[in-house]
């Protein structure tokens, strides 16, 4: 799965030496994403406010998932972000020294992480995300009469279909139309194994 | 069903409840895992095994026990244990009441699977699956650790209030903006928290287990309550600028952080 979106991760203002919101381009440079209009690898917005400020990078993709790692998870945060992609929640984290995300983050925002590689390691979460949101479509098919599919299950189907690779699009789109979904799901398994086996980013 | 959660996951979770509820009549009879599905506040289903265990242990508690139907990408259920870290995992799939079904099972496989979880599902919850201390004190850890975070923002609301009492800022209207004490995640928290109750008064009986906590968790709800109402004045009229209204409400504030502390001073002595 190749989704252009950022990484976004919510931190308490009042804990970071940097000021927030900040954002990390892919090669790890910060910039402020209310103003420079460049891509964005991660963006840090401030936990201790509701309101998402207007982000300006240019790699915005609102079909495919934003991975989003919460510190305190809000609805009305969730819909201000759902504006730059679809909130999809990688995980939670705690504001206590000694949790992974916190140290990493901390270490970020102060110049001493690894933007890149902590970028690297959540995008592949989001991608495995989606390859199972992509296996619960097709079973949602698998289960439900023809006549009954909610319009919703091929939209949402297709757009994760269009983010996958050529070839395991052909394969998986040549299973489903024949009605074969365990085979289809077989062939998501099948790629999902291979991209753990190489740590290819997703 | 929350239709705002329009992923993959609600839609199959709504369709497999229809199924198994046209079935064998019974609406909810099974509760329904998605491994590798990210964690979501709004849905019906269980994000993973560990969560699929805490609803086990809440409907427990609630005296319910429903039948686990676990679904995930790997063909058979010997794909997923062996990159199971825990070991109540694989004790679940050795309660009858718990079957893994691979996503893009048939209509008939599913019912096959569901009949003989539910029919499990009667058998008690082997003692290796139930929670022990250290869930105890995880979930009082989440708990405290959310609790503090409502402390923080109660108090900067609290601040702000007050130096609007005195004139030194205008309060922005979003200060007014309706807000619930517990959002439905965090009540979903809680509750999960609850059904502990019977253990964590066994692990610290002279402490009254989680009822302090629980008094003053009911406390913050009770005291927010009293901000909503006062917030609901405010928006009603243009008396946003009345100090007599201003100060009130940052009583109000500073009560509910007072409930607040305590709910955490609670929290800690169970950790």
């Amino acid at each position: 799965m190749t989704t252009k979106n950022p990484i976004i991760v919510f931190f308490r203002k009042s804990e970071s030496r940097a000021a927030l919101p900040i954002a990390f381009s892919p090669s790890g440079e910060k910039f402020d994403p209310k103003q420079a209009k460049t891509a964005a690898s991660l963006i840090v917005l401030d936990d201790e406010s509701d309101a998402v400020p207007s982000l300006t990078h240019t790699n915005l993709d609102r079909d495919a998932p934003l991975g989003v790692i919460w510190h305190n998870e809000t609805d009305v945060k969730r819909d201000a972000l759902s504006k730059y992609g679809k909130p999809t929640r990688l995980t939670g984290f705690s504001h206590i020294p000694g949790v992974s995300i916190y140290d990493s983050i901390k270490r970020i925002l102060a110049n001493n992480g690894n933007v890149v590689e902590f970028v690297e390691h959540w995008k592949k979460a989001a991608g495995q995300f989606e390859v199972n949101e992509l296996a619960a479509w097709i079973a949602y098919m698998a289960l439900v009469p023809k006549d009954e599919r909610d319009a919703a299950a091929y939209p949402s189907y297709e757009a994760i279909m269009a983010r996958c690779e050529e070839v395991l699009r052909q394969s998986i789109d040549g299973f489903v139309n024949n009605d074969h979904y365990l085979e289809a799901i077989q062939a998501l398994e099948d790629a999902a194994s291979k991209r753990t086996d190489t740590g290819a980013n997703g | 069903m929350d239709r705002t959660d329009a992923s993959g996951f609600s839609f199959l979770a709504e369709a497999i409840q229809g199924i198994v509820a046209d079935e064998f009549g019974e609406t909810r009879a099974v509760t329904i895992c998605f491994l590798g599905a990210p964690k979501s506040a709004r849905s019906c289903w269980a994000a993973g095994l560990p969560e699929a265990i805490e609803s086990l242990w809440r409907q427990e508690y609630l005296g319910q026990t429903r039948s686990i139907l676990v679904l995930g990408m790997a063909s058979t259920l010997e794909r997923v244990i062996p990159v199971s870290q825990s070991s109540k995992d694989l004790l679940l799939f050795q309660w009858p009441g718990a079957a893994y079904l691979p996503y893009g099972c048939t209509k008939d496989q599913l019912i096959a699977a569901a009949r003989k979880a539910i029919q499990g599902a009667k058998a008690p919850l082997p003692p290796g699956l139930l929670p022990t201390a250290a869930d105890v004190s995880r979930a009082v850890a989440e708990v405290r650790h959310w609790l503090e975070g409502r402390l923080k923002n109660t108090e900067g609301a609290m601040f702000s209030f007050e130096r609007a009492t005195r004139g030194e800022i205008e309060l922005h209207p979003a200060y007014l903006d309706s807000v619930p004490a517990f959002s439905e995640e965090h009540a979903d928290m809680l509750e999960r928290l609850w059904a502990l109750d019977d253990l964590a008064l066994r692990i610290a009986p002279d402490t009254g287990g989680l009822a302090p906590l629980k008094a003053a968790v009911a406390e913050f709800e009770e005291r927010w309550r009293a901000i909503e109402t006062a917030c609901a004045i405010l928006r009603s009229g243009d008396i946003i600028r009345s100090s007599q209204f201003l100060a009130d409400a940052a009583e109000r504030y500073r009560s509910a952080c007072e409930a607040l502390s305590r709910a955490i001073a609670s929290a800690r002595s169970l950790e």
